[in-house]
């Protein structure tokens, strides 16, 4: 199970970003290999079409099967049904990504 | 339960169940009903900016049927404002493109993609979980 989350910067001290394609980190948590790692958006910052290249960048490279967010853009939303990517929503932007990443990697 | 008709393909279940005005509330009138596929209509024109033939496209329904909806979406969330009236979201026509659920332990909703059995929480493991028909 790889999870990603969007984060403001790249670290445990970290706030999620609200914005999925356009976060300029993400925390990518690794549950085989028991570790978080953090890696800078390289699209955040594209005029137009972030959502897909993002989308292909953690899923192709980083091997993504699970996208947590508060909430996800249309085509972020298609392009991971279609890849049978698990979305999951939060209720609240305010939780801390570091207590998100410890409850997975908890979680039995 | 056998699809509506005129069923309209609603991307993701909405994070709440409606609205209430704040200061004054209409208590003559009964909540007015904004449904799924409204709802979705606004989010995908005036929160996503989509154009009216993407978000067609997206809701499996021709243009001129997302014209209407839009219309009518308009229409509510404007007497609401205007009036002081209670929003309660319903799922109408709309439904869900995939498989929902809501978990009552963290509040998430998450999808299940492929389809397989789901019994748990992916997040916080609890078994509190149901499956989303529409709203939450
Ligand atoms: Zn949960």
């Amino acid at each position: 199970m790889i999870v990603v989350l969007p984060v403001s910067v790249g670290n445990e001290s970290c706030v999620l970003s609200k914005k999925f394609a356009r976060s300029p980190w993400f925390a990518i948590v690794n549950k085989g290999l028991n570790r978080v790692e953090y890696v800078e958006n390289p699209y955040c910052r594209l005029d137009t079409d972030a959502g897909p290249q993002v989308v292909e960048y953690l899923v192709d490279l980083k091997k993504a099967d699970t996208f947590i967010a508060f909430e996800l853009g249309y085509k972020v939303q298609l392009m991971a049904m279609e890849r049978d990517i698990r979305i999951v929503l939060l209720a609240d932007h305010l939780v801390r990504p570091k207590e998100l990443t410890d409850r997975i990697l908890a979680k039995r | 339960m056998a699809r509506p008709r005129h069923a309209n393909s609603v991307q993701i279940p909405p994070r709440i169940k409606g609205f209430t005005p704040v200061g004054y509330c209409n208590g003559e009138c009964e909540p007015l009903l904004l449904y799924l596929e409204e709802l979705e209509v606004i989010r995908l024109l005036d929160y996503e900016g989509l154009s009216q033939e993407e978000a067609a496209r997206l809701m499996q329904r021709s243009r001129s049927s997302v014209t209407r909806i839009y219309q009518r979406a308009r229409a509510t969330i404007a007497k609401a404002l205007v009036e002081g009236v209670e929003v309660k979201i319903e799922s109408g026509n709309g439904f869900l493109n995939c498989n929902w659920f809501f978990c009552s332990g963290c509040k998430v909703r998450f999808n299940n993609p492929k389809g397989n059995v789901t019994n748990e929480c992916v997040l916080c493991g609890s078994t509190e979980i149901v499956k989303m028909e529409g709203c939450v």
